[in-house]
């Protein structure tokens, strides 16, 4: 367990600045999350802390300890990779094995933990497998398994689910969780899938163009993005946007609005809207609308009684509604 | 061509397969056929050589004493020093090039194998005066550290495509997991590029054992290889073609056998690692 | 053999420990046998020569007579470095020139022995009496003196002679002349050649190369009164008499000779004459000596002999000198053993030697006045005509007309192994065929000139 302090933290590629100067602090135990779209620079971000990516300028520090300059072997940080990057030619048994081996352990010690660590996982009947013959799920319990099996001081996690499909990336987003409850062991989290962030993280740091957005607790930034980018990328579907003459009334460049805080009527409200695709869930519609403000989307509980092509009228919750300048910057709520 | 049946169509490939894979060998097969006829009838017309009574007397003949032995056993320590000795540099070369490209390396991977187009004989007397001064003229050391020279564009270039197809995500997992250079080269690297590595041995040994040019002539009466116990052979007044023969066969066979056994191994190498 | 302990080293230590007794006996016990064993381990003198050579008869011979050398020498070794003729020729050109002192004795034939004299790459020749160096035969021992330096010494020698088959002239009714003309050989290839049983009349060399095909046109342009450059070294291809050797070679080749003639050179045409299938044949006179060996010819009781052809009532016969000798590059550090090695391969008692061990049909020929003198030696169907036909060859005078350089087959200029071999591969082209006779003389002036005006000949 330790504390991960950057800073002024960058990379530059040649003359490219792929991550620009960043102070972050990950306290000890937390489970962080890098999110951000692809080309970011959260990869890059991840692997300068890992040490696989030399730095441009700033420092890395692992619970006080200066390691800008240490090797990656000797920075005591597990990793799991995108394509989880197991030792094909090892079973599982070695390839979970291999990092107590390089750390000189001896061999009933490293028999014992990755029995535990196995059993642990799941992983208890194919230890004598090699890497080829196992499932996608089972791949990535094995990368996970070799992380943690030296009990690192920190995990860090480059996009870990991406290669998985869906119902197995819930499931997988679901044993992370509760692995982190049970070791309570610094996590850092890189992923492009704002879901993932949402559900995992304590902390989010959103990452646009290799500059930190903002950083802070999932729900937080939900419900008080600090610009426009951050509103846009966590919620799904994503937060409407209205400009024009509607948000100049109102003061502002551009109005932002979630789906769950538009409310729809029959009779009564503030735009009238034209119902153009309706995405019935079961727990909850979607309704995809043409109005005056543009195409919104709308959420509502349950399913809708509403066709396609019917006219209704949408009012948004003044509570909720995000306000941004021209420089997409968001504006202080109004009070009232 | 429509109408031939599919079985005819088979025969004629399979026809057409065994001709030009016998049109290949023939030169083979010929030298193996005459290096067991007498002299006289070694140079007869095809069907007398054909017909004519099986003998090894070329073979006597050629390894009498240690006339076969000694030059046998100096290919032998120089095309497996050689092959060794380019493994060590390349392995290393070929890993730093293929892990951690810089704006350079296709240029350096270019100049590295434009030395081998460059003719050897173009060096030939810079390199003799070097060995003269070294006291490297008809060694074994020597001829292994040049005869490593010329294969080490090879080495380097095949480990470099083989250490490619490795995604490197797999060596650096490797560093995060605690192994230091040596180790990620013994646990990973090195498993990993087996095949590669033994193709490129397999490769390097064949090309040492024929290498011709610089054994010949950097070597004299200790140091001499088979390609000149086969140069030994021919006569510009005299008949040895029998032994001539003869003497490509022995020379040739040791080669042929390792390419054998190579092929399996490298079926093997290739079929076991699946990489994903 | 280099740790034997010598008798005088083995006496000095039985000294020291008798002739001190009593209590300091185990110091000198000690002391001599540290004595014996510094000397035991310092090498005694042993000097190790490494020969060149090539893989002819004559010198696998030589191979095997080494057992004699080193009962005379025994603190000299012989090591052997045989390689192909232009290999070996290539590889001591390497060494010599850079002074590798890779080889303290070299096999080089008459073309290079006054280039190489010339050029201080050579030690010179000095024998005692017993060697007499006089009874050396004349052409032969000239063609190996620069400026009255003797270079190389003769392992063996030969010319040209024109070999013939007796039992098909005879069936022909045709006699061949002791000394026949172009025009008796071509008669008689025509009335013996009789292609459907395979029998050629005439099989002469046609393979590319300096020493293969250029060294049997040079010598029979000569004789056509032909040469290779005039006293200003102008190539001569374009003269009438280059022509019309050319032309008659071709026609006789293709009217009589075997097929693919092209590729044949001394080896494929001895193999060919063997077998029976060549009427006449001219070329080196040790082909004597193999196609009269029943062992590995097949018309070994029917081979007559005759000299080289001339033109008719021409001075100068399509002959040749050519020796295989012995020489010390100047960078030997070994001088004196590998002189010791040169004298004794190349004297009287070496052919002697092999006389009594394998027969007097099996020394090598060509070198020594003695040998012919030797009644059994002189018996044989060859010598006569062998001897004959080098003490004619003079290749300071080789041809009709003047010449600048030395040589009969060949032009003693370094540069003459590049030009030679170009002009065999015009002469092979027109042999096979793709060339006319006059465009392969025309490319061959041209190509010669070339290299002779850069080469600085000409200005």
């Amino acid at each position: 367990m330790a504390e991960i302090l950057l800073e002024g933290l960058s990379k530059r590629f040649g003359t490219e600045e792929v991550l620009a100067p960043l102070d972050l602090t990950i306290a000890e135990g937390s489970f962080v999350v890098v999110v951000g779209p692809s080309g970011c620079g959260k990869t890059t971000l991840l692997r300068l802390i890992a040490g696989l990516e030399e730095v441009s300028s700033g420092r890395v520090l692992i619970d006080g300890r200066d390691v800008t300059h240490t090797a990656a072997a000797a920075r005591g940080l597990a990793m799991v990779f995108q394509s989880h990057a197991l030792y094909p030619h090892m079973n599982v048994r070695e390839n979970i094995g291999f990092p107590l081996k390089m750390a000189g352990r001896p061999a009933p010690e490293i028999a014992a933990r990755v029995q535990a660590v196995a059993s642990q996982l799941g992983l208890g009947d194919c230890l004598a497998r090699k890497p080829c013959q196992l499932s996608g799920g089972e791949r990535q319990r094995v990368a996970i398994g070799r992380a943690l099996v030296r009990a690192p001081a920190a995990f860090l996690l480059d996009e870990p689910l991406s290669s998985l499909d869906a119902e197995l990336r819930a499931r997988m987003r679901l044993e992370l969780a509760r692995l982190h409850r049970a070791l309570r062991t610094t996590m850092l989290l890189v992923t492009h899938d704002q879901i993932e962030a949402m559900t995992l993280a304590e902390q989010i740091v959103v990452l646009n163009a290799g500059r930190v957005e903002q950083t802070g607790a999932p729900l937080a930034l939900y419900h008080a993005p600090c610009n426009r980018f951050v509103a846009g990328f966590l919620g799904s579907p994503t937060m409407n946007f209205i400009e024009g003459p509607e948000a100049e009334r109102q003061g502002a460049h551009a109005l932002g609005i979630r789906p769950e805080h538009l409310r729809v009527t029959r009779a009564q409200g503030l735009w009238p809207g034209r119902v153009d695709v309706i995405e019935a869930l079961g727990a909850e519609s979607f309704l995809h609308l043409s109005s005056g403000q543009g195409r919104l989307v709308a959420r509502l509980d349950g399913s809708a009684d509403l066709r396609p092509g019917e006219t209704v009228w949408l009012t948004p919750a003044p509570a909720h509604l995000h306000r941004f300048d021209a420089a997409g910057r968001a504006l202080p709520q109004r009070p009232g | 061509m429509s109408s031939l049946s599919p079985l005819l169509r088979k025969a004629a490939l399979t026809l057409l397969g065994w001709s030009v894979g016998l049109t290949l060998a023939f030169p083979i097969l010929w030298t193996a056929l005459v290096s067991f006829r007498s002299e006289a009838d070694a140079l007869g017309a095809p069907a007398a050589v054909l017909a004519a009574p099986f003998t090894l007397e070329s073979y006597a003949a050629i390894t009498a004493g240690t006339r076969f032995t000694a030059p046998f056993v100096n290919s032998v320590l120089i095309a497996g020093g050689a092959t060794a000795l380019a493994l060590l540099v390349a392995l290393p070369a070929a890993w730093a090039l293929a892990l951690f490209p810089g704006p350079r390396t296709k240029a350096l991977l270019m100049t590295i194998l434009g030395t081998r187009m460059m003719p050897a004989v173009g060096v030939l007397v810079p390199v003799y005066l070097l060995f003269r001064d070294l006291g490297l003229l008809d060694s074994r050391a020597g001829l292994i550290v040049v005869v490593m020279l010329t294969n080490l564009p090879v080495a380097i270039w095949m480990l470099y495509g083989h250490l490619r197809e490795i995604p490197g995500e797999i060596f650096e997992a490797a560093r995060m997991d605690g192994a230091g250079p040596g180790a990620e080269l013994r646990h990973v690297i090195a498993p990993l590029a087996a095949p590669g590595i033994a193709a490129t041995a397999l490769l390097c040994l064949i090309l040492g054992w024929n290498e011709a040019f610089w054994t010949l002539n950097l070597s004299a009466a200790k140091a001499a290889p088979l390609s000149a116990f086969i140069a030994a052979q021919a006569s510009p007044e005299g008949l040895f073609h029998a032994r001539l023969c003869a003497a490509a066969m022995l020379a040739s066979l040791p080669v042929l056998g390792l390419g054998w056994i190579g092929q399996r191994a490298l079926v093997r190498g290739l079929t076991f690692g699946a990489v994903k | 053999m280099t740790t034997t302990i010598r008798p005088r080293s083995s006496r000095q230590g039985r000294c020291l420990c008798t002739r001190r007794p009593g209590v300091v006996a185990l110091r000198t016990v000690t002391l001599g046998a540290l004595t014996c064993l510094a000397l035991a381990s310092a090498p005694r003198a042993e000097t190790t020569i490494t020969v060149a050579t090539v893989n002819n008869g004559d010198m696998i011979r030589m191979q095997h007579m080494i057992g004699d050398f080193q009962a005379r020498h025994p603190d000299i070794r012989v090591d052997w470095v045989v390689l192909e003729e232009n290999l070996l020729r290539q590889r001591v050109t390497t060494d010599i020139a850079t002074h590798g002192g890779q080889f303290d004795v070299m096999t080089i034939g008459t073309y290079e022995v006054p280039i190489w004299g010339r050029q201080g790459w050579l030690l010179p020749l000095e024998f005692d009496a017993a060697y007499d160096v006089d009874d050396l035969l004349p052409p032969i021992r000239d063609g190996l003196t620069v400026e009255g330096q003797l270079y190389a010494a003769p392992f063996y020698g030969e010319s040209a002679i024109t070999l013939y088959r007796r039992d098909l002239l005879a069936a022909a009714g045709i006699t061949l002349p002791d000394a026949p003309d172009w025009d008796a050989i071509r008669a008689a290839a025509a009335a013996i050649t009789d292609r459907t049983a395979g029998i050629y009349g005439l099989c002469l060399r046609g393979k590319p190369g300096w020493g293969e095909n250029v060294a049997l046109l040079t010598a029979m342009a000569n004789s056509y009164g032909a040469r290779w450059f005039d006293m200003g070294w102008h190539p001569q291809f374009d003269t009438p008499a280059w022509a019309a050797a050319l032309r008659d070679y071709l026609d006789m080749m293709r009217l009589y000779g075997p097929p693919g003639a092209a590729n044949n050179g001394f080896n494929e045409t001895l193999t060919l004459f063997e077998q029976g299938h060549c009427g006449i044949w001219i070329d080196a006179t040790v082909a004597a000596s193999f196609v009269t060996d029943p062992t590995q010819s097949s018309v070994a009781e029917h081979v007559g002999f005759a000299l080289a052809p001339n033109r008719p009532g021409g001075t100068k016969r399509a002959s040749w000198l050519w020796a295989w000798t012995l020489a010390i590059p100047a960078g030997s550090q070994k001088a004196e053993a590998a002189r010791a090695f040169v004298a004794w391969a190349t004297s009287k008692e070496y052919l002697a030697l092999v006389a009594e061990q394998e027969g007097w049909a099996h020394a090598p020929p060509g070198t020594r006045r003695s040998l012919y003198a030797q009644p059994e030696y002189h018996a044989l169907p060859f010598a006569e005509i062998t001897l004959h036909a080098i003490s004619e060859a003079d290749p300071v005078h080789p041809t009709v007309d003047p010449v600048p350089y030395i040589g009969m087959q060949f032009v003693a200029i370094p540069e003459f192994q590049a030009i030679g071999t170009a002009v065999g591969q015009q002469f092979a082209a027109a042999l096979a065929g793709t060339l006319s006779a006059e465009e392969a003389l025309a490319a061959s002036q041209q190509l010669t000139l070339r290299a002779m005006k850069k080469a600085g000949y000409i200005r």
